[in-house]
């Protein structure tokens, strides 16, 4: 049952890490590969405030999200000038900056030997330690996701949102501020990225540069694009498979001398004909 | 639809909490009709080099030995991918799936330092044969490891270095995690002895062969010893090679990343006395050439086999001795008597980590050869 509730957990929080690109590709078109860098800021924050200073864990997620949302709109008065092939290059480029960063600041984050001793979130006097518990605190924390980003997307600022992503020339003739727009779009996404990342890094106790490397905001694009681009339901749908893949992978039975290699393989085909079979995702309503 | 999703949702978690109360396996000292135990490393990635030589070594070892007191001996692996989540996922579904009470791993620190809090939760053991972060050696009662910790290694070689002439230290790192937390561990290490200067310090990407422009501002520095912690034979090679060809005269030392043929491929004549820090195996152990031609060729290092190989034969000893209950083998290892291993000679501290002696190799006629120094 812990394994379920582990990767119960783990789907959670992908779900919120791929909402929250949604958000920004799915629902407004911009192709972003930073986003494992503000899910960084998040887990970092935490790990940070909580581990060396003390603070709350729920302050902690706020000051994170906060940072994430600060950075997020600094980066985004340059990179939100680029347009499409570039923007993607550049956000790109953001990654591999958030990713040294966090290895090279060793003053703050310990470098390559990561932070470890995380604390299970303590939330007005009440421990979410325990997997059932830390389950109920990410769903808790999915469902406001969904719900935040459901009520934007359905406002009539999501209207424009859509018609920035259908043709930002034709939004822009229309009277509307197309990068004040996409700027707080990349904002807001942001802030939710670090949400999950503040709850993984709590989940797992441990954080290291690593885990936020450039692989992984590929894995939340693939994970966006496989449930399905501007679709909240896909984005949950996505990140359930992108996690589950793997885990049945794990019994199906491969030879013990290429059980990796096999697995990863496998992994690469499915994903592959998934995209072949069905290249708007699973509940996808924009294709890229 | 909110509505609907919340209730759903309470309902989820309320039949989690209550399923989940009753799940905590319980120890056994008997021995169970198949031992079952657990590896979690890198079988896949950047670090999979080493992750499936420590698999070799444990392969060998149970193919050798394929019972423990008449019982089979089953090993499930599982691919960590040198990465925390995947090790942690890893190890919850060996422990709660396959219900191993041990676990080989992880290969890399992050993934030791991931499965750390399942293991103590769940009371498995775990260790390490890949693992070198000083974190390993607080995470908890129940991780061993019988790799050396970067900072034993790193004190060794600031103390070597110090007690030679040459003082003037440069010092290049590779931008992986392994090469990084040497790098601290190195600098850390340097600053008891005041006469040690470092006057480079530079880090260069994965992959890299051109070295040419940090050993120039090396040179400039007057560096007259250089420390090259890269990740493989081969770009230490390179390291090598270009500071002959740049002039550089520098004592080189390095970890054991300089094992391997590749490096004396590439470096070639500039190789020769190069001094290498590491766990050194001992040669005259007996059954040690048998186990090396039985090995398959190294990935990563030979030496990683070897500690695999061992780990192997330490957790078999243990489980013979008191079962296969992860608290009474947890308190086996913190009081057996020294375990005369191929890699070495294997002695766990209050902390789990190996008491193992820090040797010296330097680079002779194309190997890396015992100094009695």
């Amino acid at each position: 049952m812990d394994y379920i509730l582990h990767l119960a957990i783990t789907m959670s929080i992908w779900g919120i890490l791929t909402l929250s690109l949604n958000y920004v590709a799915g629902f407004t078109g911009i192709i972003s590969l930073s986003h494992a860098t503000f899910y960084g800021i998040g887990a970092y924050s935490t790990a940070i405030l909580t581990v060396k200073y003390g603070f709350s864990f729920l302050l902690s997620v706020a000051i994170g999200m906060f940072l994430a949302a600060v950075i997020a709109y600094i980066v985004s008065i340059p990179l939100l000038k680029l347009q499409e092939d570039a923007f993607i290059l550049v956000s790109f480029g953001f990654a591999i900056i958030g990713y040294h960063v966090l290895l090279n600041w060793q003053s703050i984050t310990n470098g390559a030997l990561g932070i470890k001793g995380i604390k299970a979130p303590v939330i007005f006097g009440f421990s979410f330690s325990g997997k059932p518990l830390f389950l109920c605190l990410v769903l808790v924390a999915l469902i406001c996701t969904y719900f935040i980003l459901h009520r934007i997307v359905k406002s009539p600022y999501g209207t424009i949102m859509k018609n920035i992503r259908e043709n930002s020339i034709v939004a822009s003739v229309n009277g509307h501020d197309v990068t004040a727009y996409k700027r707080s779009v990349y904002t807001v996404g942001a802030l939710f990225a670090a949400l999950a990342g503040s709850l993984m890094a709590t989940f797992l106790m441990f954080i290291e540069p690593k885990s936020f490397e450039l692989m992984i905001s590929v894995f939340i694009l693939i994970a966006l694009i496989l449930g399905g681009m501007g679709n909240l339901k896909g984005s949950i749908l996505g990140a359930v498979f992108i996690i589950l893949i793997p885990e049945i992978l794990r019994f199906v039975g491969f030879p013990n001398t290429i059980i990796g290699e096999m697995q990863q393989i496998t992994y690469g085909l499915i994903l592959v004909l998934l995209m072949i079979l069905r290249p708007q995702g699973l509940l996808g309503e924009y294709k890229i | 639809m909110f509505k609907r999703i919340v209730l759903i949702t309470f309902i989820f978690s309320a039949l989690m909490l209550t399923g989940c109360t009753e799940d905590k396996t319980v120890s056994t000292s008997e021995l169970p009709d198949v031992i079952r135990l657990g590896y979690v490393g890198p079988l896949t990635g950047a670090a999979a080099a080493y992750g499936q030589d420590i698999k070799a070594g444990i392969d060998l070892y149970f193919s050798e030995h394929p019972t423990i007191g008449d019982k089979p001996v089953e090993v499930i692996y599982e691919d960590g991918k040198c990465n925390g989540a995947d090790a942690a996922v890893a190890a919850q579904k060996l422990i709660t799936v396959d219900k191993v009470r041990f676990i080989f791993g992880g290969g890399c620190s992050g993934e030791t330092l991931s499965m750390a809090p399942i293991a103590e939760e769940n009371k498995v053991v775990t260790i390490s044969s890949g693992s070198s972060s000083p974190e390993v050696t607080t995470a908890g009662d129940y991780i061993f490891r019988d790799y050396p910790s970067d900072s034993k290694v790193a004190q060794d070689m600031a103390a070597y270095i110090a007690s030679h002439d040459r003082k003037k230290v440069a010092l290049l790192t590779e931008q992986t995690d392994f090469a990084q937390g040497y790098r601290m561990m190195i600098k850390d290490s340097m600053t008891a002895y005041a006469e040690l200067e470092l006057v480079a310090d530079e880090a260069y990407g994965v992959d890299n062969a051109d070295f040419r422009t940090l050993l120039t501002k090396a040179k400039q520095q007057e560096a007259n010893a250089l420390i090259s912690i890269g990740q493989s034979p081969s770009t230490n090679g390179f390291v090598v090679k270009q500071a002959k060809e740049l002039g550089l005269d520098v004592q080189i030392y390095g970890p054991d990343t300089l094992s391997g043929q590749e490096f004396f491929d590439i470096a070639k004549d500039a190789g020769e006395g190069v001094i290498q820090f590491m766990v050194v195996p001992d040669p005259t152990q007996p059954g040690y050439a048998e186990k090396i031609s039985k090995l398959p060729e190294a990935q990563g290092a030979s030496i990683f086999q070897l500690l695999g190989y061992d780990a192997a034969g330490m957790a078999a000893l243990a489980i013979e001795h008191v079962g296969y209950d992860a608290t009474a083998i947890k308190d086996y290892w913190y009081d057996m008597p020294i375990y005369k291993g191929i890699g070495g000679d294997h002695k766990f501290d209050e902390n789990g980590d190996d008491t193992t002696k820090i040797g010296m190799r330097i680079a002779k006629d194309g190997e890396f050869v015992m100094t009695e120094e």
